[in-house]
């Protein structure tokens, strides 16, 4: 996998472990979202990053070390904000992360053509007293627009050097390095002037300094300066910090309280404003001294020319399921050939196995256990790579908050962020990516509901197994009923959303403010060294886990076996047989194991739901990955299988055949059927991916545990309703 | 009646009807006859004699063959004057009011009749200023003509922003006037209405009640459900209906501004974003709220006296774009309605 590029490749090289006395170097990059901060990490470390989680929270971490002309670089990508306030996870691990780790220097992304808000997140790291560099990112997009920052001024005004640079084309980043090594070492001088924002306040803020200064300890951790004007601002965090850390915690907060009221008197306006009006007069005065626009900029740039149609009231909508339709297509159109070469290649490599190793459990364990198994895994890679392609490309092209602004009202009223959206139509695909994508989402409430209803959509999975009950039992109408049940799955996913929002996750509403950013071709370069990001962490996490529980599974529908009856004579009349006959039916195999247990053993539950013990077997199979239902269904009826691709119409329409033909069944219990597999446990790839998103097992447990339920009531509802309904009329 | 005339003379209407008459006459069939005048004026030739000795004795005619009659050199430059006016004002109805013509004929010879000089000159700097004024690029008559053909159509899409602004409160440049609808005025509050809304027949009903420009009105009690609101019109009490009360404009002084406002309709205190209308400039006064959403607000740029544009609005009508700070920004209604605003022209 070639990643490198030309520019890329002569920043840096992987460090080796073992590597000369110089010591590593720690740049932490800092920047607003769509500042282009990315592309500069991914020029800069290449392949060479890896992904992390911050200690304790499910924010992710990138790093990456390189080795830099004579020295060694560690870059840390700390997450991109707007502000350094308290109120999100990314903020306060920015901001814990500068304060604990003390990084050697802070470099800011910023983007030229909008200084006057990316300046603001920039005093912020000021005012935490960190070495600091500010990159003018997007510079040719500043000078296409006409706009002149005088560097040199400016960097004379803020106290600090900076460079300007091109993130996606990897211009000026050479320069970039080099002078943060430089800050790091301490041989450029860096103005470590403290920034004031007027008199009043800065009295405000010496008096509350002077307080602090009374646990000598504490403000060895916690830079005092930075301290008091986030006290100034109510900053919940700073408050604990004081309160658990500091001797003299109470004096100091309620003098600071009585402080902040005196200054908010004064102005006749809250503290958190006057701060903030401060600091964006500062950026304002300085903006004026050093930026020029050289002409008018054009009333209707690219982006508003575009965004006039796309997010044009009537054709917002219809353009954005269209874009859905079509990477929808795009994923699956050359995903499911992808998945079938796979499946091809593991079928064939079991063949391999089965024709070079003499039968037995061994043998069996590694078909149908261990190939199985990982095949099951990474026939999703395909999916997974192409849908995070697309993602990865309307995220940075700049669509995705276009779409969430088109959708919001819709999934507002479900108590749902606008960017749900995204995994809710990804998950009529596969749910696995779609909890993925719910990452988009800034709120954690918001998060958890989505990945917890979106499993209910019909997926690529449950398709086949819907579809072949549909055809099987309403014939003529099967269109119609399994065009009811994908709608269910919509209605079954929002209500549930909904009921979430308005019991156990309540609360304020997140905020729905967001940037739009303007439109942006991504380096192409980035765009695959995101892709191939997501690939590796998913095959290492969920193959690992997917894999074991693909075993149990299959060990569990295979074991014990029924006692063989033939064998004992065939030993006793001296005739050796060279394979084991087939004495036993898979029937039987199927009911004597395990999970035929099981399903026997609930079968009188399942009798509430009009199911019996051979549907019992299959729904437990059917946790391994839904579309085992069908091929679970076919051993029980005898048919022959073997890991054959579920869209075989051949074998569907034989297994809906035969299942048809049972008494036991009727297409009231076929429906009911229907409705329990869209809401019921999610398959374990997805159970996995909830707990790596969510970081606790306890959340795909829930989710384990509240779709069974849910899905058993439903199902006993409809049964028993429609007998019901039967014997009234 | 015999206001102030035109002329030094004092004539009466009649008699200056008769100049007119006698010029137009002499003017198309080189004399004027006694029976000529009397059809034009459709009056009986005897009426048309005595009418015409006096004004031969006024110096203005030459009254001395049977029927034929001459106009005296002072006469003559009295009869032209009379005409020209009568056809600036005649003009002046006809292409910027857009009277018909017979009623304009008719009100131009009245209105000629009794108005002073100098109103009859201000009139004419009027039309000029409406037809030539370098300051405006566009043809004002034009416009307004557009103006009075639309205005059975409040939807007219020309007339959309007029119409809008009749809907939403808006301040004047000189930051004290705010001019807000009559249904949105507090009670005890008072005002000077401005525009009575621009459906002619309900501005008709309106005028008809003393509803009219100008006049002072104060809100007694706002309307509950359909009753009527009740408002005090030059110290008489009155009754209006809530749809009527929607369609007058009001000017009232920005200090005295309450925010207590109960109408019925989605409520929009009078200067907040979610009020600001599509493409309209506005200015943060202020960013209400706590929490989250305050604190986002404020890191994106919302912060007092910043100037921004709301760019548009989404299919329902939420989420907003509004740009500020060169950032495009998205927002729900509900968090736009936490930053005061007000509106710029």
């Amino acid at each position: 996998m070639n990643f490198h590029r030309r520019a890329r490749l002569r920043y840096g090289h992987a460090s080796t472990a073992s590597s000369d006395n110089a010591t590593t170097i720690r740049i932490a990059l800092a920047g607003n979202p769509n500042s282009g901060k990315t592309s500069i990490f991914n020029a800069i470390t290449g392949q060479h990053q890896h992904i992390g989680n911050y200690p304790g929270v499910t924010v992710e971490k990138k790093f990456g070390r390189i080795r830099y002309k004579n020295d060694l670089l560690e870059i840390i990508d700390l997450p991109g904000t707007y502000s350094l306030t308290a109120y999100s996870m990314e903020e306060i691990v920015a901001r814990d992360f500068v304060i604990q780790e003390k990084p050697d220097v802070i470099i800011d992304v910023l983007d030229s053509t909008n200084l006057e808000r990316h300046l603001y997140l920039l005093l912020q790291f000021q005012e935490l007293g960190v070495p600091l560099v500010g990159a003018l990112n997007m510079s040719d997009e500043c000078e296409a627009k006409g706009i002149h920052v005088d560097q040199n001024q400016m960097s004379a005004i803020l106290g600090i050097p900076l460079v300007k640079t091109i993130g996606n084309k990897g211009s000026g980043l050479g320069k970039l390095l080099d002078t943060a090594i430089q800050v790091s070492k301490g041989k450029l001088p860096v103005d470590q002037r403290h920034l004031t924002y007027g008199d009043d306040v800065e009295t405000a803020h010496n008096q509350i300094i002077a307080l602090l200064g009374s646990d000598p300890a504490f403000t060895r951790k916690y830079p005092p300066h930075w301290l008091a004007i986030k006290l100034l601002e109510k900053d919940r965090d700073a408050i604990q910090k004081v309160q658990h850390g500091h001797t003299q915690a109470t004096t100091i907060l309620a003098e600071t309280d009585r402080i902040r009221q005196h200054l908010e008197n004064h102005f006749k306006d809250d503290s958190v404003a006057i701060i903030a009006e401060q600091r964006y007069a500062y950026i304002n005065g300085t903006i004026r001294e050093t930026v020029t626009v050289a002409r008018t900029r054009p009333a209707v740039d690219l982006t508003e020319r575009i965004d006039r149609i796309v997010l044009n009231r009537f054709l917002g909508i219809p353009i954005f399921l269209l874009v859905m339709f079509l990477i929808y297509q795009a994923t699956f159109g050359l995903g499911n050939p992808l998945a079938g070469y796979i499946s091809d290649l593991f079928t064939r490599l079991s063949e391999i196995i089965k024709d070079s190793m003499p039968p037995g459990q061994f043998r069996d364990f590694l078909t149908d256990g261990l190939i199985a198994g990982v095949g099951g895994v990474l026939v999703f890679l395909p999916l997974v790579v192409l849908l995070m392609l697309g993602l990865s490309l309307l995220e940075d092209t700049g669509y995705m908050s276009r779409a969430a602004f088109v959708m919001d009202k819709l999934f507002h009223i479900f108590g749902l962020h606008g960017r749900s959206f995204i995994p809710f139509m990804l998950a009529t695909g596969c749910a696995v990516p779609a909890i993925m994508a719910a990452r988009s989402l800034a709120n954690r409430r918001d998060r958890i509901i989505t990945i917890l209803v979106t499993p209910f959509m019909m997926c690529g999975a449950k398709t086949p197994v819907v579809a072949m009950l549909a055809a099987a039992f309403f014939h003529e109408k099967a269109g119609l009923v399994f065009w009811g049940v994908w709608f269910f799955g919509w209605v079954a996913a929002l209500t549930t959303a909904l009921f979430f929002r308005k019991t156990f996750f309540r609360g304020d509403q997140s905020p729905f403010v967001m940037e739009l950013p303007p439109y942006r071709l991504p380096s192409p370069h980035s765009v695959l060294i995101h892709m191939w990001q997501r690939t590796l962490s998913y095959i290492h996490k969920a193959g690992t886990i997917i894999l074991a529980a693909a075993i149990i599974i299959w060990f569990a529908l295979n074991y014990p076996k029924p006692a063989s009856t033939i064998q004992p004579v065939a030993a006793h009349s001296g005739i050796e047989l060279s394979q084991s006959a087939p004495l036993t039916t898979p029937e039987q195999t199927l009911r004597s194991s395990f999970a035929g247990k099981i399903g026997v053993g609930l079968e009188p539950v399942l009798k509430l739901a009009g199911f019996d013990w051979k549907l019992g077997v299959t729904l437990v199979a059917g946790i391994a990955a839904k579309e085992v239902i069908i091929s679970t269904l076919g051993i029980l009826y005898g048919i022959e299988e073997e890991n054959q691709a579920p869209e075989d119409h051949a074998k569907m329409t034989a297994v809906g055949w035969r299942i048809s033909r049972d008494p036991a069944y009727s297409p009231l219990i076929a429906f009911a059927l229907m409705i329990f597999v869209m809401l019921y446990i999610p398959c374990l790839a997805t159970l996995v991916m909830v707990k790596k998103e969510l970081g606790s097992w306890k959340w795909p447990l829930f989710q384990a545990g509240y779709t069974l339920v849910l899905a058993f009531l439903m199902a006993v509802i409809i049964f028993q309703g429609g007998l019901l309904f039967r014997s009234v009329f | 009646m015999k206001n102030e005339a035109l002329n030094e003379q004092n004539l009466s209407q009649a008699q200056e009807d008769y100049l007119k008459i006698i010029l137009d006459l002499i003017g198309s069939h080189r004399v004027a006859r006694i029976k000529e005048i009397a059809q034009r004026k459709n009056v009986s030739m005897p009426t048309v004699s005595e009418a015409m000795r006096k004004l031969a004795q006024d110096g203005l005619i030459n009254y001395s063959a049977h029927e034929l009659i001459e106009l005296t050199p002072q006469g003559e430059q009295t009869a032209h004057q009379i005409t020209a006016r009568h056809q600036f004002l005649r003009y002046f109805l006809q292409e910027i009011l857009n009277i018909p013509t017979d009623t304009a004929n008719a009100e131009a010879c009245a209105l000629e009749h009794h108005l002073s000089a100098e109103t009859l000159e201000r009139l004419i700097l009027l039309y000029q200023f409406l037809t030539n004024c370098p300051r405006f690029d566009e043809n004002l008559i034009e416009i307004f003509r557009q103006c009075l053909t639309a205005e059975n159509q409040p939807d007219h899409a020309e007339c959309h922003d007029c119409f809008v602004k009749i809907a939403f409160p808006h301040t004047l440049p000189d930051h004290h006037t705010i001019h807000i609808r009559l249904a949105d005025l507090p009670e005890g509050q008072e005002g000077v209405i401005v525009i009575l809304g621009i459906e002619a027949e309900k501005r008709r009903i309106l005028i008809g009640q003393g509803f009219v420009p100008g006049a002072t009105i104060k809100m007694e009690r706002s309307a509950v459900g359909d009753q009527p609101f009740i408002v005090k019109l030059k110290g008489l009490q009155s009754k209006i209906s809530p749809e009527l009360a929607r369609l007058i404009e009001v000017a009232v002084q920005s200090e005295n501004q309450q925010t207590n406002m109960n109408t019925n309709e989605t409520v929009v205190t009078p200067s907040n974003l979610a009020g600001v209308p599509t493409g309209q400039r506005f200015r943060i006064k202020k960013v209400c709220g706590e929490g989250e959403i305050w604190q986002r607000l404020i890191d994106l740029g919302f912060i007092k006296n910043e100037v921004g544009l709301v760019i548009r609005e989404a299919l329902l009508k939420d989420p907003i774009e509004v740009e500020i700070k060169g950032t495009r920004v998205s927002l729900r209604r509900s968090e736009a309605r936490l930053i005061e605003t007000e509106v710029l022209n």
